[in-house]
């Protein structure tokens, strides 16, 4: 890591191609198009560039680069909505099911999960979201993404997931989802 | 494929699923690219005062909402309470904006396409005739010895 940021291009190279997996997916997990996430990516690796030295453990920088997605991500967001005020605003962009077509050709499984994913509120639809990037994120870097404290993380997985199921077969789960998160 | 040791087979088979039927898009070559050619900007400002955005706190007192107000970080000195309010005009074709407390010198606008440069007026204003979008920068140097640069930010 500060060999990278003393200039060294193969360490910089090393340390672009570790994390920039992870960052496009969770700038995706923020709902930002193509653009804006390579946007937000340099913004983060800029960043770094301008105060990687403050990051004392090398462990704990995808956690340092996911808040700075999530910072500007949701600073992006606020400034388009106040930008075009009339529109929905990206937050509210679904899950490919703008595509009629799309929902004709495709089996019925596979709507019924975009659909129970685009049903589950915040924050479960954004965590769920960072679950299914590839590969995986830390605890860490999960807290970090959510701004929420790592000790959290696992139960507050487990009740997403929950609600998710729920969602995709209302009909298997009788109990009343009455728990906040 | 993704695997969560930590989460049952079942909770990792239904992401799975859930990854293969909501359209996760892969990763640009142009942006491994793009990111590489970032270590050819490091430039050494620790001597510069920074300033960071402040739109928030500041608030913004303009109607226009794309105007962003950059302050300098509290500390001791002549830099103290410094701020820029600038607007990213693209109907405009130009950045403008103020400094302030003001000083005639020199802004420069550092983006992925170069650098623009353009004069600051005895009252703080400028005018620089550039469109920017995604990550810039700004860098200030005022007769009165003010010299300071921004953190890298997105233009909406």
């Amino acid at each position: 890591m500060n060999a990278a940021l003393d200039g060294d291009p193969r360490a910089w190279a090393d340390l672009v191609d570790r994390f920039n997996p992870r960052l496009w997916g969770v700038a995706w997990g923020h709902r930002l198009d193509q653009a804006a996430a390579h946007d937000v990516i340099q913004i983060a690796w800029m960043r770094f560039l301008e105060r990687g030295h403050t990051v004392r453990d090398p462990d704990a920088l995808g956690a340092w680069l996911c808040a700075i997605v999530r910072n500007e991500a949701r600073r992006l967001l606020e400034r388009q909505q106040r930008m075009t005020p009339t529109d929905t605003g990206w937050d509210q962009l679904e899950d490919d099911d703008t595509d009629p077509m799309a929902a004709l050709l495709d089996d019925e499984r596979k709507v019924a999960l975009r659909q129970a994913l685009n049903r589950l509120g915040e924050p479960c639809r954004e965590l769920i979201r960072l679950l299914m990037i590839d590969p995986p994120l830390s605890y860490a870097e999960i807290a970090a993404s959510i701004d929420r404290p790592v000790g959290s993380i696992g139960a507050t997985r487990q009740r997403c997931l929950g609600r998710l199921r729920r969602q995709i077969d209302p009909s298997m789960y009788q109990d009343d989802d009455s728990e906040v998160l | 494929m993704t695997f969560i040791d930590d989460l049952s087979p079942s909770d990792n088979e239904l992401l799975r699923e859930l990854a293969d039927a909501v359209d996760v898009p892969s990763m640009p070559d142009s942006l491994r690219e793009s990111c590489l050619g970032l270590l050819a900007w490091r430039t050494v400002d620790a001597d510069l005062a920074q300033l960071l955005e402040t739109s928030a706190l500041a608030g913004v007192r303009s109607s226009e909402a794309d105007t962003i107000v950059f302050s300098t970080t509290p500390g001791p000195g002549y830099q103290d309470g410094t701020t820029i309010e600038l607007t990213l005009g693209e109907r405009l074709g130009a950045v403008v904006g103020r400094i302030s407390p003001p000083a005639p010198g020199d802004i420069k606008v550092q983006t992925r396409n170069g650098i623009v440069s353009a004069p600051v007026d005895d009252e703080g204003r400028f005018h620089i005739p550039t469109i920017v979008r995604g990550a810039f920068r700004l860098r200030v140097e005022l007769t009165d010895r003010r010299a300071m640069v921004t953190s890298w930010t997105l233009a909406a």
